[in-house]
């Protein structure tokens, strides 16, 4: 029975550390933002356009991932707390009340990087192992 | 003017503003700044009785293959303060050559910050949970709204025409508030029919014949709508309500009669779950007062299987009208629906529904509004149960 139940805990930890290393992403901003963290609440809110200005009073740009990437889902579980189907159903919701489109879509995290680096008011996130060049610093999600 | 009249007015209005305003950079839209997206569906009903002729929805008792619909929703974000929004679409029903276009709306937004932005034009009537994605089927369970607040009732328009303001108050609180003012003129969905013929169903002469437009126009409507998040996510409640007055002649005396509307609603919405619910009651000057509510529940069994069931219920209380007529037709006054769904999402894009509902009562199921109606109500010979399956598609991009 111990060795069991040990095998459970052993089983437990070693899924749990898949589930850590699968959760790798970055959230990049402009290397003149000023923030150097983000809530986890905040950080939803910016991405599903609730929240369209940055403390600093200057208008978000926010840019998202291909749908299919898997930084995207790990983005969109840990930080909408949804399934990406939830967040798409959101996105219709506003598109057709006229409300709010979805953010703009970059095909890789060259891509994003790229973008961050050129806007100062945009805000994206690329997976851990994408290379962080000068002119976007990542923020920290708490 | 026209309803037409009056939508190309505001869209060459609101475009001329647009570029009259916006800096000259502004002017040449780039594709990030232009998005295309869109909706249709197919759908097709059919009674299960061959001897009941009451047609609801879109099924009657031979099967309506023809109904289809898609629209195209266009945003142009001229500036971070100026967007334009409009949304055409097309549709056809009952027959194949019965096809309509036409628009949504077309309206423009400025914004001042998220807590408050003006919108001009014709816009999406902000009521309750699905005014204003009325049509997209990807949004919800089954393959029609409840008729018991989204049905020919009045309770509801598509869109008004006028100014708005809309906003977003605590956005950084977890107990957030959405709201909207509006005023100007609103376009209600409306086939009264029934309430028509249950004025005249016990005379024995005088019969007039029915008119079957499916539509009223108000003036001088303000309305409003709030919604609050609470901490629980997913969850939220809000109250909606509007009042107009529409020039009514009776009796020989033309004069404005008022239509005032309250509604209240809960939503919550998971994963796996979509659970909601509201009720309204619709107060009319002219002559009816009525209350609609209904529950809807859905239920994700696996990522494509979704089960689906709702509950429904309308009331109508005619003022004016002999008991006798409401004892010989009282099924005109009345509505519920329950039924059971079953739905296939290939993608969050893309469904396709079944469904079974049992209907009580005629408000909302009934014979077209021809000979036959009125034969079959002056010979109490309307059948007041309808059981009806419908099935569809429905596609969102």
């Amino acid at each position: 029975m111990r060795t069991i139940r040990t095998l459970l805990v052993l089983l437990a930890l070693a899924l749990a550390g898949r589930a850590e290393a699968q959760s790798g992403f970055v959230v990049v901003v402009h290397e003149s933002n000023p923030m150097t963290s983000i809530s986890r609440d905040e950080l939803s809110k910016v991405f599903l356009k609730k929240i369209t200005v940055w403390r600093t009073k200057r208008p978000v740009v926010v840019v998202d991932q291909a749908d299919k990437s898997p930084v995207r889902l790990q983005f969109t579980r840990t930080v909408h707390r949804r399934e990406l189907s939830s967040v798409q159903s959101y996105w219709q919701q506003q598109i057709f009340a006229g409300r709010a489109v979805p953010p703009q879509v970059r095909a890789s995290d060259a891509e994003v990087v790229s973008f961050v680096a050129g806007n100062p008011s945009a805000v994206g996130y690329v997976s851990t192992s994408a290379p962080l060049p000068a002119g976007v610093k990542a923020l920290t999600v708490q | 003017m026209t309803t037409r009249g009056r939508v190309v007015f505001w869209s060459l209005g609101l475009a001329l503003a647009a570029f009259a305003s916006a800096p000259a950079g502004a002017q040449e839209l780039t594709i990030d700044k232009l998005a295309v997206h869109g909706y249709g569906g197919w759908s097709f009903g059919r009674t299960m009785d061959n001897l009941n002729t009451n047609f609801y929805l879109f099924a009657h008792q031979r099967g309506d293959y023809f109904h289809n619909e898609f629209a195209l929703n266009v945003t142009a974000q001229l500036s971070d303060q100026l967007s334009i929004v409009a949304q055409p679409f097309w549709h056809s029903g009952h027959h194949a050559n019965q096809t309509t276009s036409g628009m949504d709306y077309v309206f423009g937004e400025w914004k001042f910050s998220d807590m408050a932005r003006l919108r001009l034009g014709n816009v999406k009537q902000p009521f309750g949970i699905y005014t204003e994605v009325f049509d997209v089927g990807t949004l919800r369970p089954f393959a029609s709204l409840s008729q018991s607040l989204y049905g020919p009732s009045g309770m509801i328009g598509k869109s008004y025409s006028g100014v708005g303001l809309t906003g977003a108050l605590f956005a950084n609180s977890p107990l957030g508030i959405e709201y909207d003012v509006y005023g100007g003129g609103l376009e209600t969905l409306e086939e009264d029919t029934p309430l028509q013929m249950i004025a005249q169903i016990a005379d024995t002469t005088g019969r007039a014949a029915l008119n079957a437009s499916t539509s009223r126009t108000f003036r001088d409507v303000i309305g409003g709508r709030v919604i609050l998040h609470t901490p629980l996510d997913g969850f939220s409640v809000g109250a909606s309500g509007y009042t107009g007055t529409r020039p009514v002649t009776r009796l020989g005396v033309a004069r404005d009669w008022r239509r005032t509307v309250m509604g209240a609603h809960a939503d919550f919405t998971s994963d796996a779950w979509w659970l909601r619910g509201e009720w309204a009651r619709e107060r009319d000057e002219a002559n009816f007062t009525a209350d609609g509510s209904y529950l809807e529940g859905a239920y994700r069994l696996t990522g494509s299987i979704q089960l689906a069931a709702t509950w429904g219920t309308y009331d109508t209380k005619v003022e004016n009208v002999p008991a006798a007529n409401i004892a010989k037709g009282q099924s005109l006054l009345e509505h519920e629906d329950t039924g059971f769904g079953i739905n296939y999402w290939l993608s969050t894009n893309f469904v396709v529904k079944s469904s079974y509902h049992v209907v009580r009562g005629n408000r909302f199921s009934h014979p077209d509004p021809t000979t036959r109606f009125r034969n079959l109500a002056y010979n109490g010979r309307l059948n007041d149960e309808t059981s009806v399956v419908l099935v569809s598609a429905h596609l969102s991009f």
